[in-house]
């Protein structure tokens, strides 16, 4: 791992050093560094993040329903960012994106973190997508399955500090990626209507596949308001049999820059394989920009039990970020958390979020 | 919480098929007709205004960014993909301008067509001479610089005429059978303009003004163009809202100048300004920098007229000074 990581911290450093030679450095792929700064505090012995969180519910499930395997391989935790209190890189995430030829463009990103006894690469994205087919893109390599609205977001695109309960809860701290390959269509329709298939493959003792389909719509309300809602199913997903996932969303963005509103609803309902426990939960949220530089963002979340009888956690969570330029911004979170036993935990969060390199082509 | 039950949920299986099938049937049924026009898709609507000069109705054509939008700060709305699905030609600006949004709407539009190099995409760009191109490596600690040059070259009639016949040639090309019509609309236009630019010169002379304080960078090239000079920009650096020490230089090295001409884009608003009004005698036009970011812009000629009316005013603001001085002079003697 160290000799990876020593390896890209080389091939940066070489492609910016390189950037001086004009010849050389036109060629080279669009590069983008982002650096992820998160100090953290918290106010309760019983806090609980969203993996602290998933872990509890699992005890307590043990112990009403002793002897039931399952549970273990939905709390797929990403230890690496169970890190307590404290300072800590959240994540050094580097981004390299060029068009290959006229036929295919590719994108590789790569994370960096911070966890107890270290630092951890992984290889978050890999793909190539195809340029030359009308109305439909094949991508193929690794990258983020197309889960609801949320998962497939890098960390530092995350509207809030940490992804939703609901999210860390089926995925872990940074969504759920495989190697495979994706058809994205998008429909004649008049309104943006688009259809996609992804499969993934993977190995570890025995085969594993995983199907998605993903289907979003995006009507404009008028110039200024879109309305997106989006319904994705995914078969055998993280040891899920079939997710089900739901988000909708309402955008407005007025005719002067610098001044947006927008709400998002996202539903997940995870049914397991016969000898595990089913996962739902929502999470919904609010993010205002209230001048260029400020935004106000709200956010609240259940996650009721299996069959939806009774709210289990809820989190409550508000955020204040100052965006200083389309490069740098540091945000604020407050979050308050009900573990289900009626005990609340309260935390503070503040972050980082600076961008070196290339403009970033942002997303809707 | 009810309907969200898990009984509910497990339909979904069936219902999620349903849908899908419906769709998939729904789609096959629209049978997409053959336009003969051409689908021109432009990114800004001074452009937009440039294709209908050229192709008049012989074309459709759209843009993006709609009047009173930024054309720098657009977010890359799915819908936007829609309709680059369906275009036959993508007019950019380029020089970074887009360079936020547009990426993600080519991508996303899925049309082999309308890729750079391909023949249904034209960089605007690529046919004029830019300037405050920065030598060697860009540093954002002199704020948010466009690495290729100013985009903001529109508003330079000259530059825009050569944009024009660029787009006539295109047109041409992409339709020949109407390549006569576009090469004659183009050299009335040509004509119509150098002929206005004639007067233009003309009206900023008589103006008396030569010093300008502008917000954004956005008129380089008309003060290129025109032989006005630059005395200075409101914002401290690009993308960079201006401090407090920045207007007082400001104010300073206006007071220094005797200038008193302030242009603002549209697109930009800042209370800072009310700083200057307050020091100094000054003149805040509000102009627009793009076709329909102010209602009476409603084609390119008119834009540009826009702006050379503002600088009238600017004299005329600074004659009624002189005249009022002079008045005051005379009443104390």
């Amino acid at each position: 791992m160290k000799c990876l990581l020593l390896s890209l911290v080389f091939f940066s450093a070489s492609a910016f050093t390189l950037n001086k030679d004009v010849a050389v450095s036109k060629t080279n792929p669009d590069i983008s560094v982002n650096i992820l700064l998160l100090g953290k505090k918290t106010f309760s012995a019983e806090e609980h993040n969203g993996e602290g969180h998933a872990e509890d519910d699992h005890e307590e499930d043990h112990g009403k329903e002793s002897g039931n395997e399952g549970h273990e391989e939905h709390a797929v935790h990403d230890h690496a960012h169970n890190l307590g209190d404290g300072v800590s890189i959240q994540e050094v995430e580097f981004y390299f994106k060029s068009n290959i030829d006229p036929y295919w463009s590719g994108s590789v990103s790569v994370g960096i973190s911070q966890h107890e006894k270290g630092f951890e690469l992984d290889l978050e994205e890999a793909f190539v997508e195809s340029l030359f087919i009308p109305s439909l893109t094949i991508k193929a390599g690794k990258f983020y399955a197309l889960l609801g609205r949320h998962n497939n977001l890098h960390t530092h695109y995350y509207p809030f500090i940490d992804p939703p309960l609901i999210n860390q809860t089926l995925f872990g701290f940074h969504g759920w990626n495989g190697t495979g390959v994706s058809l994205a269509w998008l429909s004649p329709l008049p309104w943006y209507a688009e259809l996609v298939a992804q499969g993934f493959y993977s190995y570890s003792g025995e085969e594993e596949f995983s199907g998605i389909l993903f289907f979003k719509n995006l009507w404009d309300l008028n110039d200024n308001a879109t309305l997106e809602l989006n319904m994705s199913y995914g078969a055998e997903v993280n040891h899920f049999e079939h997710l089900y996932n739901a988000a909708l969303v309402w955008k407005w963005t007025g005719s002067e820059s610098g001044r947006s509103l927008a709400w998002t609803a996202e539903v997940f309902q995870a049914v397991a394989d016969s000898d595990s426990e089913d996962i739902a939960g929502i999470s919904s949220y609010i993010q205002w920009q209230f001048s260029k530089q400020w935004w106000l963002e709200g956010r609240a979340e259940y996650l009721p039990d299996a069959k939806w009888d009774d709210l289990k956690t809820q989190k409550y969570s508000a955020l204040l970020a100052f965006v200083l330029t389309e490069y740098s911004a540091i945000r604020l979170q407050y979050d308050a958390t009900e573990n289900g036993h009626g005990k609340w935990g309260h935390g503070v969060s503040i972050q980082t979020n600076m961008s070196l390199g290339t403009h970033p082509a942002h997303l809707y | 919480m009810s309907f969200l039950k898990r009984e509910y949920c497990c339909n979904l299986n069936r219902k999620v098929f349903f849908i899908v099938s419906f769709l998939f049937l729904l789609v096959f049924s629209v049978t997409v007709q053959a336009e003969k026009k051409l689908n021109v898709l432009t990114t800004t609507t001074s452009l937009k205004s440039l294709v209908e000069s050229v192709a008049g109705d012989k074309v459709y054509v759209e843009s993006i960014t709609k009047g009173p939008q930024d054309p720098h700060f657009l977010s890359a709305k799915p819908s936007y993909m829609v309709k680059a699905r369906k275009a036959d030609l993508l007019i950019v600006a380029g020089l970074d301008l887009e360079v936020g949004w547009l990426p993600n709407i080519v991508h996303g539009a899925r049309n082999p067509q309308i890729q750079k190099g391909q023949s249904g995409y034209l960089d605007a760009s690529q046919f004029i001479k830019a300037l405050s191109v920065p030598k060697g490596k860009v540093d954002r600690f002199f704020g948010d610089v466009h690495p290729f040059g100013n985009p903001h070259f529109i508003l330079d009639p000259v530059r825009g005429v050569k944009v024009s016949k660029e787009i006539g040639q295109r047109l041409s090309l992409l339709d020949p059978e109407n390549k006569k019509h576009y090469m004659e609309n183009q050299k009335q236009f040509e004509k119509n303009i150098m002929e206005k630019m004639k007067a233009w010169e003309r009206r900023i002379k008589n103006s008396g003004v030569t010093k300008i304080v502008t917000y954004h960078s956005s008129f380089e090239y008309f003060l290129d163009r025109f032989n006005l000079n630059l005395v200075g920009l409101i914002e401290e650096k690009p993308g960079i809202p201006p401090s407090v020490k920045h207007i007082l230089q400001l104010i300073k090295k206006m007071k220094d100048t005797q200038s008193s001409c302030i242009l603002m884009s549209s697109f930009y608003r800042n209370d800072k300004i009310k700083k200057i009004e307050k020091a100094l005698p000054v003149r805040v036009e509000t102009v627009s920098i793009e076709v329909g970011a102010l209602k009476k812009a409603k084609n390119y000629e008119l834009v540009i007229e826009g702006v050379v009316e503002a600088i009238e005013n600017c004299g005329q603001f600074d004659k009624d000074k002189n005249t009022n001085k002079n008045k005051n002079k005379k009443g104390k003697n």
